[in-house]
Protein backbone atom coordinates (compact mmCIF):
# COMPACT_ATOMS: atom_id res chain seq x y z
CA UNK A 1 0.00 0.00 0.00
CA UNK A 2 1.59 3.35 -1.14
CA UNK A 3 1.63 6.38 1.87
CA UNK A 4 -0.26 8.55 -0.39
CA UNK A 5 -3.36 6.22 0.31
CA UNK A 6 -2.70 5.94 3.91
CA UNK A 7 -2.51 9.30 4.39
CA UNK A 8 -5.75 10.07 2.32
CA UNK A 9 -7.55 7.34 4.37
CA UNK A 10 -6.55 8.24 7.59
CA UNK A 11 -7.45 12.02 6.77
CA UNK A 12 -10.99 10.58 5.42
CA UNK A 13 -11.29 9.23 8.83
CA UNK A 14 -10.61 12.48 10.83
CA UNK A 15 -13.11 14.22 8.48
CA UNK A 16 -15.39 11.36 9.49
CA UNK A 17 -14.95 11.66 13.23
CA UNK A 18 -15.13 15.58 13.30
CA UNK A 19 -18.58 14.97 11.61
CA UNK A 20 -19.86 12.84 14.06
CA UNK A 21 -18.01 14.35 17.47
CA UNK A 22 -20.69 17.19 17.96
CA UNK A 23 -23.24 14.52 18.25
CA UNK A 24 -21.76 12.76 21.04
CA UNK A 25 -23.78 15.00 24.06
CA UNK A 26 -26.96 13.74 21.55
CA UNK A 27 -26.32 10.45 22.38
CA UNK A 28 -26.55 11.01 25.57
CA UNK A 29 -29.81 12.31 25.84
CA UNK A 30 -31.18 9.86 23.40
CA UNK A 31 -29.93 7.29 26.18
CA UNK A 32 -32.02 9.40 28.95
CA UNK A 33 -35.43 9.16 26.63
CA UNK A 34 -34.94 5.92 26.17
CA UNK A 35 -34.48 5.15 29.67
CA UNK A 36 -37.37 7.05 30.81
CA UNK A 37 -39.87 5.44 28.45
CA UNK A 38 -37.82 1.91 28.28
CA UNK A 39 -39.18 0.13 31.31
CA UNK A 40 -38.25 -3.23 31.75
CA UNK A 41 -39.99 -5.62 34.36
CA UNK A 42 -37.84 -7.05 36.93
CA UNK A 43 -39.03 -10.54 37.21
CA UNK A 44 -36.40 -11.97 39.33
CA UNK A 45 -38.59 -11.99 42.76
CA UNK A 46 -41.08 -13.56 41.00
CA UNK A 47 -38.81 -16.10 39.49
CA UNK A 48 -38.40 -17.25 42.85
CA UNK A 49 -41.57 -17.59 44.25
CA UNK A 50 -42.54 -20.09 41.24
CA UNK A 51 -38.76 -22.07 41.81
CA UNK A 52 -39.67 -22.16 46.00
CA UNK A 53 -43.80 -22.74 45.13
CA UNK A 54 -43.21 -25.59 43.20
CA UNK A 55 -40.36 -26.93 45.14
CA UNK A 56 -42.75 -27.31 48.02
CA UNK A 57 -45.87 -27.94 46.04
CA UNK A 58 -43.54 -31.45 45.06
CA UNK A 59 -42.83 -31.95 48.80
CA UNK A 60 -46.77 -31.71 49.94
CA UNK A 61 -47.80 -33.63 47.66
CA UNK A 62 -45.09 -36.57 48.15
CA UNK A 63 -46.40 -35.61 52.65
CA UNK A 64 -50.07 -36.12 51.42
CA UNK A 65 -49.62 -39.68 50.19
CA UNK A 66 -47.46 -40.55 53.14
CA UNK A 67 -44.03 -40.11 52.04
CA UNK B 1 -29.40 10.23 3.15
CA UNK B 2 -33.06 10.36 4.40
CA UNK B 3 -33.41 6.73 3.62
CA UNK B 4 -30.13 6.23 5.44
CA UNK B 5 -31.28 7.57 8.43
CA UNK B 6 -34.43 5.64 8.25
CA UNK B 7 -32.86 2.55 7.82
CA UNK B 8 -30.77 3.71 11.38
CA UNK B 9 -34.18 4.24 12.99
CA UNK B 10 -35.60 0.93 12.44
CA UNK B 11 -32.72 -0.91 13.10
CA UNK B 12 -32.47 0.79 16.41
CA UNK B 13 -36.32 0.21 16.91
CA UNK B 14 -35.99 -3.51 16.10
CA UNK B 15 -32.65 -3.72 18.12
CA UNK B 16 -34.55 -2.19 20.87
CA UNK B 17 -37.53 -4.30 21.15
CA UNK B 18 -34.76 -7.67 20.98
CA UNK B 19 -33.16 -6.53 23.77
CA UNK B 20 -34.80 -4.06 25.75
CA UNK B 21 -32.65 -1.41 24.90
CA UNK B 22 -30.47 -2.70 28.38
CA UNK B 23 -27.24 -1.22 26.78
CA UNK B 24 -28.57 2.21 26.65
CA UNK B 25 -29.69 2.21 30.19
CA UNK B 26 -33.07 1.00 30.51
CA UNK B 27 -35.24 1.57 33.52
CA UNK B 28 -36.17 -1.78 35.70
CA UNK B 29 -38.75 -1.96 37.65
CA UNK B 30 -40.78 -4.80 40.18
CA UNK B 31 -44.45 -4.93 38.61
CA UNK B 32 -46.91 -3.20 41.00
CA UNK B 33 -48.42 -6.90 41.71
CA UNK B 34 -45.15 -8.53 42.83
CA UNK B 35 -45.47 -7.05 46.63
CA UNK B 36 -48.96 -8.90 46.54
CA UNK B 37 -47.78 -12.25 45.40
CA UNK B 38 -44.87 -11.95 47.41
CA UNK B 39 -47.08 -11.75 50.34
CA UNK B 40 -49.58 -13.83 49.20
CA UNK B 41 -45.96 -16.50 49.06
CA UNK B 42 -45.04 -16.10 52.47
CA UNK B 43 -48.26 -16.37 53.92
CA UNK B 44 -47.96 -20.00 52.83
CA UNK B 45 -44.65 -20.51 53.76
CA UNK B 46 -45.07 -19.26 57.19
CA UNK B 47 -48.37 -22.13 57.05
CA UNK B 48 -45.92 -24.67 55.54
CA UNK B 49 -43.16 -24.38 57.58
CA UNK B 50 -45.32 -23.87 60.97
CA UNK B 51 -47.49 -26.88 60.38
CA UNK B 52 -44.63 -29.19 60.06
CA UNK B 53 -43.97 -28.20 63.44
CA UNK B 54 -46.63 -29.16 65.05
CA UNK B 55 -47.02 -32.54 63.65
CA UNK B 56 -47.73 -35.62 66.65
CA UNK B 57 -44.19 -36.60 67.38
CA UNK B 58 -42.08 -33.86 65.99
CA UNK B 59 -39.77 -32.29 68.80
CA UNK B 60 -41.89 -28.94 68.45
CA UNK B 61 -45.08 -30.17 68.29
CA UNK B 62 -47.28 -29.44 71.37
CA UNK B 63 -48.63 -32.64 73.29
CA UNK B 64 -52.10 -34.11 71.87
CA UNK B 65 -54.85 -33.25 71.51
CA UNK B 66 -53.06 -29.92 70.48
CA UNK B 67 -50.62 -31.39 67.52
CA UNK B 68 -51.22 -31.92 64.46
CA UNK B 69 -52.20 -35.80 63.76
CA UNK B 70 -51.37 -38.04 60.93
CA UNK B 71 -54.64 -37.73 59.37
CA UNK B 72 -54.54 -34.07 59.40
CA UNK B 73 -51.27 -33.31 58.16
CA UNK B 74 -51.98 -35.39 54.74
CA UNK B 75 -55.33 -33.46 54.28
CA UNK B 76 -53.31 -30.12 55.30
CA UNK B 77 -50.81 -31.22 52.82
CA UNK B 78 -53.04 -32.22 49.97
CA UNK B 79 -54.75 -28.44 50.33
CA UNK B 80 -51.09 -27.11 50.60
CA UNK B 81 -50.07 -28.48 47.50
CA UNK B 82 -52.82 -26.89 45.76
CA UNK B 83 -52.22 -23.87 46.94
CA UNK B 84 -48.49 -23.41 46.04
CA UNK B 85 -49.61 -24.94 42.51
CA UNK B 86 -51.73 -22.17 42.29
CA UNK B 87 -49.40 -19.56 44.16
CA UNK B 88 -46.85 -20.74 40.82
CA UNK B 89 -49.53 -20.10 38.65
CA UNK B 90 -50.28 -16.37 40.27
CA UNK B 91 -46.16 -15.51 40.10
CA UNK B 92 -46.04 -16.77 36.18
CA UNK B 93 -48.81 -14.85 35.47
CA UNK B 94 -47.99 -11.47 37.02
CA UNK B 95 -44.65 -12.47 35.84
CA UNK B 96 -46.30 -12.40 31.73
CA UNK B 97 -48.39 -9.06 33.01
CA UNK B 98 -46.97 -5.52 31.15
CA UNK B 99 -46.01 -2.85 34.08
CA UNK B 100 -49.50 -0.88 33.39
CA UNK B 101 -51.33 -4.23 32.64
CA UNK B 102 -54.22 -4.92 35.41
CA UNK B 103 -54.89 -8.90 36.83
CA UNK B 104 -56.61 -10.70 34.45
CA UNK B 105 -60.22 -11.90 36.01
CA UNK B 106 -59.17 -15.53 36.35
CA UNK B 107 -56.09 -14.59 38.58
CA UNK B 108 -58.21 -12.66 40.69
CA UNK B 109 -60.39 -15.56 41.02
CA UNK B 110 -57.34 -17.86 41.68
CA UNK B 111 -56.02 -15.48 44.73
CA UNK B 112 -59.84 -16.12 46.16
CA UNK B 113 -58.73 -19.57 45.99
CA UNK B 114 -55.85 -19.14 47.66
CA UNK B 115 -57.06 -17.45 50.51
CA UNK B 116 -60.27 -20.42 50.68
CA UNK B 117 -57.42 -22.90 50.96
CA UNK B 118 -55.72 -20.89 53.83
CA UNK B 119 -58.42 -20.65 55.33
CA UNK B 120 -59.10 -24.15 55.35
CA UNK B 121 -56.19 -25.33 56.34
CA UNK B 122 -56.30 -22.88 59.33
CA UNK B 123 -59.19 -24.96 59.82
CA UNK B 124 -57.88 -28.33 59.98
CA UNK B 125 -54.97 -26.97 62.62
CA UNK B 126 -55.96 -27.63 66.39
CA UNK B 127 -56.18 -24.64 68.59
CA UNK B 128 -52.49 -24.55 70.16
CA UNK B 129 -50.24 -21.49 71.42
CA UNK B 130 -48.45 -21.95 68.11
CA UNK B 131 -51.52 -22.06 66.39
CA UNK B 132 -52.51 -18.60 67.62
CA UNK B 133 -49.52 -17.14 66.85
CA UNK B 134 -49.44 -18.68 63.13
CA UNK B 135 -53.05 -16.84 62.47
CA UNK B 136 -51.88 -13.66 64.11
CA UNK B 137 -49.01 -13.45 61.79
CA UNK B 138 -51.10 -14.75 58.35
CA UNK B 139 -53.80 -12.11 59.65
CA UNK B 140 -51.02 -9.47 59.82
CA UNK B 141 -49.59 -9.54 56.34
Amino acid sequence: MNLAAVLEAFALAKKVYESVRPLAPLWGEVKGVVAKYNVVVDTAELDAIVEDADRRQKVREGEAQGR
Amino acid sequence: MRKFLVLIAVLFAVGCSQTGCASLGATKVQHPFTLSVSTLHQTLVAIDDTERLLVCGAASAPAPPQCVDDTRHREISRLLAQAFSIDSSIAKTVRTLAIDQPLPPSTTNEIADVKALVSDVLGLIPESPQKAGLVQRVQAR
